[in-house]
């Protein structure tokens, strides 16, 4: 067991942004190229969700292929197989969608919003509902293989969570807008929950293997790698588990915040590579354990601001971006020192994908933007029709997030009623997806896209 | 083809439908527009295709209020004016007043009318966008005979226990009422079976008059099944074992 101490938010200093400036000129011309081809049938991919997509992505602005309608936001990222793309959306059901023509091969409903993204393996589809329940589909069909109940779901809360207000009021977090992500591995099917358990459920029959109980909810998806399961959990804990028994392994605690409930919780889903796990925090580090010892080897402050993308590795660097600052990082994988960072526009909740040559990023003002993987630099920024709307001046004129317009006061539901006014600009909370040079991300405007040349 | 997506493949065929095609007075395909509610704006889209016997299909979608592919009972006009009732997308009982959108086709080929609700109206202006998509209802089997006999078991929601007594017969036809539910708690309700979607070792039984459904795992050769009650927000684990001397027994039309 390792305890990981947390250190004071520093804010980056221009000396800081400067050497990262030079770093970034220097490492020029790197370029990264397309990683093993992976099944792009879960959740970042693969079961250790490195985020590398299996065809590269275009590098001038592409067209809008097709667009499919549904009835809420798409929260769920998309994933492949067999020429079909699979998705949830918070309408309560689960998509089947031809990748070519854009047609519904089937739709299942669910009791609650389906704000996790499918799993697929051995013909079966598997996803996780707000109805509380992992959900086992035909893949062709979409028929019911089976259901199997958790103790139920629900969102992290606090009192006076992020300085609402009354203090004494509990609050469901508005921005904990992600269900846990079931991953695949060893026969299991394997996730976390809003009753705060990580459980492993046999794939063919849905009977429970073990069940991890943690101190809070567990809405990060759990990443796999030789033998072990790795997932953080909102009690600001970081845990390795033995995927055959659940046995706890070791575990790493980040920051907790009593003030407000702020700065604490593991939100973000791990990547792992080379034996080292990543995870973003929202204490406001990024952090790389030894995946076998749990020793941290380093971590990166970003200074008061969240992590919650999910951060992608590949080739020696490992990409995330944060909330506040709003910046894309790609950092050195084995020291976490910086190789470059750029500007965003706004938040970024969805995480990274890496497709060839270009990095794709959703970001919480209605745009997607692919940049250069080795440099960072933005190549082109795809709108939604939302976004560019802007009702209600939710962006300002750069298209940033208006917070006098969107969070004028702390009070009652202020933040919630602000949350979804973001959402309403078509917001990218989805991971994009890239399958033969077409790239698949879901809006908080309902749609699902197919973006190509 | 799957039963559960019916896309209507002789609208594709019929429709000439290339995008933008014009096609007055035929308005086979997807329309995408919006409803200019004051200060909320709600996009609509809507599927609409021809049958093979010469009937309309029509189902709605409105992103952002968990509405899609919604059934709707519509009505399309020689000139390809269209109406539809559209309060059954929202679920619950029905208002005192009509949710409905009336729409025609301009020259240009745009669909342009009126979305009524609650007593207002605003103006919905939409385009084609596409081939019609129009959602087939949720998939709905016969009642195996397999699953035919009395099953009794007991729930507990709210501190108080409910007896049930499942009654169900083997159909020929997905349509067909399959049975009947008798919950005796507080009070005494009985109620008809008339949706059921069975798979080998899954089912799920509906009485939609109360929305109440029981889904679960079931096993002929034990007579067990294993699942959950519902019932709107509520929900409670349900056991049933069968009457041994029931299993298989009856069967409907």
């Amino acid at each position: 067991m390792r305890r990981v101490d947390v250190h004071p938010h520093r804010p980056s200093s221009a000396s800081t942004v400067l050497a990262i400036t030079l770093v970034a000129l220097l490492a020029a011309g790197l370029t990264i190229a397309c990683g093993p081809a992976v099944a792009q049938a879960s959740f970042r991919g693969d079961a250790a969700h490195t985020g590398v997509q299996t065809s590269a992505a275009p590098r001038t602005l592409p067209r809008v292929k097709w667009t499919f309608p549904t009835g809420d936001r798409i929260t769920s990222s998309p994933s492949y197989a067999n020429g079909v793309v699979y998705v949830g959306s918070d309408d309560g059901q689960l998509y089947a969608i031809d990748a070519t023509t854009g047609r519904q091969r089937w739709m299942h409903r669910t009791g609650g919003p389906v704000a996790s993204s499918p799993a697929i393996g051995d013909g079966r589809v598997y996803v996780v509902s707000y109805d509380g329940r992992l959900h086992a589909l035909d893949a062709a069909t979409g028929a019911v293989q089976w259901k199997f109940a958790t103790q139920g779901e629900r969102r992290f809360e606090a009192k006076g969570l992020h300085g609402m207000q009354p203090r004494t009021q509990t609050f469901a977090d508005p921005f904990d807008v992600y269900l846990s992500s079931p991953v695949l591995a060893e026969g299991l099917v394997i996730f976390g929950s809003g009753d705060g358990q990580v459980y492993a459920v046999d794939a063919a029959t849905g009977a429970q293997r073990w069940v991890f109980r943690t101190g809070d909810v567990v809405h990060a998806a759990p990443a796999y790698a030789d033998g072990r399961v790795f997932v953080g959990s909102w009690d600001g804990r970081f845990y390795a588990l033995d995927a055959k028994t659940g046995r706890e392994l070791w575990h790493a605690q980040g920051g907790v915040d009593t003030l407000m409930a702020n700065q604490q919780g593991f939100q973000s889903s791990p990547v792992v590579a080379d034996g080292i796990v990543y995870t973003g925090s929202r204490d406001a580090n990024v952090y790389a354990f030894d995946a076998r010892s749990g020793q941290e080897k380093w971590r990166f402050p970003t200074g008061a601001s969240w992590v919650i993308t999910s951060p992608a590795a590949h080739a020696g660097r490992v990409y995330f971006a944060t909330s506040d600052t709003s910046l894309v990082h790609a950092v050195d994988a084995a020291t976490g020192q910086p190789v470059w960072q750029q500007q965003a526009p706004a938040y970024m909740f969805a995480s990274p994908s890496l497709a060839g040559d270009v990095l794709l990023q959703g970001v919480l003002n209605g745009s997607l933007q692919a940049r250069d993987v080795t440099s960072g630099e933005l190549l082109w920024d795809f709108q939604t029709e939302g976004s560019q709307a802007n009702l209600g001046w939710a962006l300002t004129s750069q298209r940033k997030l208006n917070a006098a317009m969107l969070f004028p006061t702390s009070w009652h539901d202020a933040m919630a009623i602000g949350a979804a006014r973001q959402f309403g600009l078509g917001s990218f909370l989805s991971t994009p997806l890239v399958v033969d040079g077409v790239i698949y991300v879901g809006g908080t405007d309902g749609r699902l896209y197919a973006l190509g040349t | 083809m799957s039963p559960r997506s019916f896309i209507s493949t002789i609208a594709g065929s019929l429709l000439a439908v290339s995008i933008g095609a014009g096609a007055a007075g035929n308005p086979s395909g997807r329309w995408e527009g919006e409803a200019r509610i004051p200060g909320a704006p709600q996009r609509v889209v809507l599927d609409l295709a021809p049958g093979p016997s010469g009937e309309w299909a029509a189902s709605l979608t409105l992103p952002g209020r968990g509405v899609k592919g919604a059934p709707l009972d519509v009505k399309v006009g020689a000139d390809g004016s269209v109406q539809a009732d559209a309060a059954s997308a929202f679920g619950g009982p029905p208002g005192e007043l009509p949710t409905q959108l009336a729409v025609r086709m301009l020259p240009d080929g745009r669909l342009e009318g009126e979305w009524r609700q609650a007593g207002h109206a605003a103006t919905l202006a939409m385009r084609r966008s596409g081939d019609a998509q129009v959602d087939a209802p949720p998939a709905r089997t016969p009642l195996p005979a397999a699953l035919a006999g009395t099953w009794r078991g007991r729930y507990e929601l709210g501190g108080y226990p409910r007896e049930v007594t499942l009654t169900l017969q083997a159909t020929n036809s997905p349509s067909a009422n399959s049975g009947e539910l008798l919950i005796v708690g507080k009070r005494r309700s009985q109620l008809v079976i008339d949706r059921v979607n069975a798979g080998e070792r899954f089912v799920t039984l509906e009485a939609s008059a109360a929305g109440i459904k029981l889904e679960g795992r079931w096993d002929s050769a034990t007579g067990t099944f294993d699942g959950s009650f519902s019932q709107g927000p509520f929900e409670a684990p349900l056991k049933l074992q069968r009457d041994a001397a029931s299993a298989g027994s009856g069967s409907g039309s």
